[in-house]
């Protein structure tokens, strides 16, 4: 999902609707993003539990804003885990699951926030 | 003595007209357990409500039917995946404890089922969240409000309408 142009920073940064980011909303996304870091440490040890209701729960809600701050691949990672879910293929769940990790580094460097350390979750 | 009453008096009117305005904003309950999800919302009626809306939040549906028990809410944003409730069951509750203000989904929930079960028991809209703009967000929020407005003032104008016009005898 880009914005149809060949930048790719300004394709990351875009809600998928063709609209700018406001800066309040930027201003939020050190918070969001740590918000979904931990939502992947969350969403990590559900699937080793064997928790598909979490996962579904939390993928949910990532699909549903990730495109509002800015970042529509998390959007769409969320989509793709809630799939995976639905279909009880944890193998694709944990693949998501990396695709999600990657998405979020790709994150914190185009919006030059921090990525935060596992001690962090600790 | 006449200054400072004056400016006794002016004090006064300026908190008369800010809590005039504060009445004449429209509530928003939005229902919904992610705060940054909340945090959206509160930018798009910022935005694009012209200070129009007041945003109240409750994070689980419980905490929602209670805001909404106590009145004062023009309209309910309600998200259908929560802690306590999830699907169209959420939208009944809302619906028993409020059935007279306007609900609009605003939910991540795509299932064309879930859509139809609720919009055929009367919300206002259904918006999916990633696919929706804070514009859309905003016009969808004035379409209901006036569309409940007019349903409302035909209600009032009901009997007024069938009352007799002439006395026999």
């Amino acid at each position: 999902v880009g914005t149809g142009n060949d930048d790719i920073t300004a394709a990351k940064i875009g809600n998928g609707n063709g609209e700018v980011i406001p800066d309040a909303i930027k201003a939020r996304w050190p918070v969001f993003l740590a918000n979904r870091w931990r939502d992947l440490v969350t969403m990590q040890a559900a699937l080793r539990s064997g928790d598909f209701v979490s996962i579904r729960t939390i993928a949910h809600n990532c699909k549903g804003i990730g495109a509002g701050y800015g970042f529509p691949e998390i959007s769409r990672i969320g989509g793709e885990i809630g799939s995976g879910v639905k279909a009880l293929d944890s193998a694709r769940v944990q693949e998501s699951l990396g695709d999600f990790e990657c998405c979020l580094r790709d994150a914190n460097l185009t919006s030059k926030t921090t990525c935060p350390t596992e001690a962090d979750f600790r | 003595m006449a200054t400072v009453a004056l400016q006794i008096d002016e004090l006064e009117c300026l908190s008369r007209t800010a809590s005039s305005a504060a009445t004449l904003q429209e509530c928003v309950l939005l229902i919904e357990d992610s705060e940054d999800a909340m945090w959206l919302v509160r930018h798009a009626l910022v935005e694009y409500g012209k200070g129009k809306y007041r945003l109240e939040w409750a994070c689980t549906l419980s905490e929602g039917l209670d805001q909404l028990s106590k009145g004062g809410i023009d309209l309910v944003l309600l998200d259908l995946g929560l802690p306590d409730s999830s699907g169209p069951e959420s939208y009944a509750w809302v619906r028993e404890v409020s059935p007279k203000v306007p609900v609009v989904v605003l939910t991540g929930n795509t299932s064309e089922e879930t859509e139809f079960a609720v919009t055929a028991s009367g919300a206002e809209g259904y918006l999916v969240k990633d696919e929706v703009s804070g514009s859309l967000l905003l016009q969808a929020i004035r379409a209901a409000l006036y569309a409940n407005k007019q349903r409302n003032l035909r209600k009032s104008m009901l009997p007024r309408l069938f009352r007799p016009r002439f006395r026999v005898g």
